[in-house]
């Protein structure tokens, strides 16, 4: 194939899975961050006969962060009103507790309250209290976590978050709409063709995707929670890399209609596309600048795949990777500070972060088949996929590359993820 | 119908009369022309043969050519994509340099600036110094303003000793002796302050080194002398500042 960074697009499609899908996934925490908050996150009074371990998400949150190391419990029973012996927890290493307690309503519905204490000031740091859907007994553990991350390091907790994402299994293609850890996925479409580039909207609401249901790339934009879904764009040609502006007005989009690959901008209800840039080479994979400002794409037009940049009007096409001979799938930090892609180097790969105003890089990972980079929505991690021993699968990363955590799909190969906004 | 008989004979006759004409007068040219026309045909056949290959051999190298120059197109497009990138590269190499020039400039001057001789002004007279020179001659003065005087004598001694042709000498001269004066070294203070004014009478510490040499002279009960030196400091600096404190001085040793 001519242009290997459409070919990488298109090996996914043709990969053969093997193994059946599962919205069930396990979290792996690996490597060693440097400054990392110790915190032992009690079991919660009740959890036991709860829906979720409530605990065991927070803990993980927590660690998937790379901000947080787990301190085991040495001892039993405390919840969101007890008084912790807090020197029990110093001795042990401990800087912060979490405890708190899960217990069924009688609506059904579920209470999970929590308490969160600094053990080096000896300071009851607040708690909150959440009675929810049974269903969303993991988000309320999430929430959780969100409260602890902020409280501790200052940065908003990206842990209530939705993740989409792609499973092939067989002849079935599916796209999920998971927690920020890759569990407790919900279907939001099945079909004998690839689904590709689901796109997040900036409200949370619906995901703007490609279909190759028509036998042909064309765009859709989902509502996840009617389900109902709008038809954006079927030109003539391919008609693929949806990405949404900030204020959710416009998509980028990438159509070959007028034959080759270009960049068009479209309103998000449809209508006539207007051409972004002309060029004689391929541009494709957009997105938005935070400010909504500037779009970020990916062309050949210098003989090989680089990242531009080029203002919303179309004007000041600017290079942007000048590393490697081979650079794609840019995603911008929420915060402009930083940009994740996939950079081939030595034949592999590897996701790569660009620092955009010094332009120092660093590669974030050691594997060879690495795709899809997404930010969370506070800037501090990344979601990719990658292949881990001959499976799809996804990862999370933090920005300095040292605490990765997989979000293990157990019967099926995962793809395409992209990491939802805050959800209000 | 019937015809009869006779009618059908007569006919039949008329046809064969009328055959038999046409058959004796115009056969051969009839012939003729056919032959004539077949040969043309033929002849237009060879012809448009002819024309057929040859416009095929034309279209075929036309084909040809178009295959040449959309090849030799896609080299284009391909050797000027990949002069843009190089250009890119360059453009953003260049870039990177003139930032690590202007970089490198600026540390550069600031640590020349350490090194090399600069512009001074001191009791207004511009002259250059050398960053020791600089440094020496300020941590002398430092001592003098701490009121570590028997320091800022040793100090000003050294600098002096160091830097003889100093911009800095005459006022390096003028803070010894004020040092000397204030460890009553009056006599050694008399010998700096008359140096000083005999190097540059118009240096603008002059008028205030006679006015001192006039306090050393009282401290050293030297009264006539002082009288004197606060006579000559009046007649010699008429606008001076130590010209109106010798007046007074003056007055009151009368």
């Amino acid at each position: 194939m001519r242009f290997p960074f459409v070919s990488t697009l298109f090996c996914f499609l043709l990969a053969l899975f093997s193994l059946p899908s599962s919205a069930q996934f396990r979290v792996e925490v690996s490597g060693v961050g440097l400054t990392q908050v110790p915190i032992t996150v009690m079991p919660f009074k009740g959890q036991a006969t709860a829906i979720a371990k409530i605990s065991e998400i927070v803990q993980a949150d927590l660690e998937r962060s790379g901000q947080f190391r787990a301190v085991a419990a040495t001892h039993g029973a405390l919840d969101e009103v007890s008084l912790p012996d807090l020197s029990v927890f110093r001795r042990a290493g401990s800087d912060a507790v979490v405890s708190g307690s899960v217990s069924t309503l009688a609506d059904g519905r579920v209470d999970v309250r929590f308490r969160l204490w600094d053990v080096v000031k000896g300071q009851d740091l607040g708690g909150q209290s959440f009675a929810v859907n049974a269903a969303d007994a993991r988000l309320a553990a999430h929430r959780v976590a969100d409260y602890v991350y902020e409280k501790l390091t200052g940065d908003k907790g990206a842990f209530s978050t939705r993740i989409a994402y792609v499973t092939k299994s067989g002849p079935r293609y599916q796209l999920w709409v998971a927690d920020a850890d890759g569990e407790n996925a919900q279907s939001a479409l099945a079909s004998p063709e690839p689904i590709i580039s689901p796109a997040w909207s900036p409200d949370g609401n619906q995901l703007a995707y490609v279909s190759f249901e028509s036998r042909k790339p064309v765009i859709y934009v989902h509502n996840v929670s009617s389900g109902k879904r709008r038809l954006i764009a079927n030109f003539k040609g391919s008609n693929s890399a949806p990405a949404w502006s900030p204020d959710g007005k416009t998509l980028a989009v990438t159509l070959s209609r007028d034959g080759g690959s270009q960049l068009f901008l479209l309103s998000a209800t449809g209508g006539e596309p207007r051409r972004l840039i002309q060029s004689n080479s391929i541009d494709t994979e957009p997105v938005f600048s935070p400010d909504g400002r500037g779009i970020y794409f990916v062309s050949d037009r210098g003989g090989s795949p680089q990242i531009y940049k080029v203002g919303v009007n179309g004007q000041g096409v600017e290079r942007v990777t000048f590393t490697g001979a081979y650079n794609i799938s840019p995603s911008i930090s929420q915060d402009g500070r930083w940009m994740a892609y996939i950079s081939r180097t030595g034949g592999a790969f590897r996701l790569h972060l660009l620092d955009i105003d010094s332009g120092n890089v660093r590669v974030l990972s050691d594997t060879a088949a690495d795709e899809s980079p997404s930010f969370a929505p506070n800037s501090k991690m990344v979601v990719y996929a990658t292949q881990s021993q001959g499976r799809e699968a996804l990862m999370t990363t933090t920005l300095d590359g040292k605490v990765k955590a997989r979000l293990n799909g157990q019967n099926g190969d995962i793809r395409e993820p992209h990491w939802g906004p805050f959800l209000n | 119908m019937r015809f009869p008989k006779a009618q059908l004979v007569f006919v039949v006759g008329v046809l064969l009369a009328t055959w038999a004409h046409a058959g004796l007068f115009e056969d051969d040219e009839a012939r003729k022309a056919i032959l004539d026309l077949r040969q043309r045909v033929e002849k237009l056949r060879a012809d448009t043969d002819q024309i057929q290959t040859s416009s095929k051999d034309e279209n075929a190298g036309l084909g040809r050519g178009l295959l040449e120059l959309q090849r030799q197109m896609e080299l284009l497009r391909a050797d000027l994509a990949s002069l843009r990138g190089v250009n890119e590269k360059v453009a953003k190499d260049v870039a990177d340099l003139q930032q690590h020039n202007k970089d490198e400039a600026q540390s550069l001057s600031e640590r020349l600036s350490k090194l090399e001789p600069a512009k001074v002004s001191v009791d207004g007279v511009e002259f250059v110094v050398t960053p020791a020179e600089k440094r020496d001659y300020e941590a002398a003065l430092a001592v003098f303003r701490k009121g570590d005087f028997v320091n800022a004598q040793s100090q000003f001694s050294g600098f002096l000793s160091r830097y003889p042709g100093s911009g800095y000498a005459l006022t390096a001269l003028f803070w010894l002796g004020n040092a000397q004066y204030a460890t009553r070294d009056y006599k050694e203070a008399i010998v700096n302050f008359r140096s000083l004014i005999a190097k540059n009478p118009e240096h603008l510490r002059a008028p205030e080194a006679v006015l001192s040499v006039a306090n050393c002279q009282l401290e050293l009960k030297d009264s006539k002398g002082a009288r004197t030196t606060l006579t000559n400091l009046i007649k010699a600096y008429p606008q001076s500042e130590a010209a109106v404190a010798a007046k007074e001085r003056l007055a009151s040793l009368k």
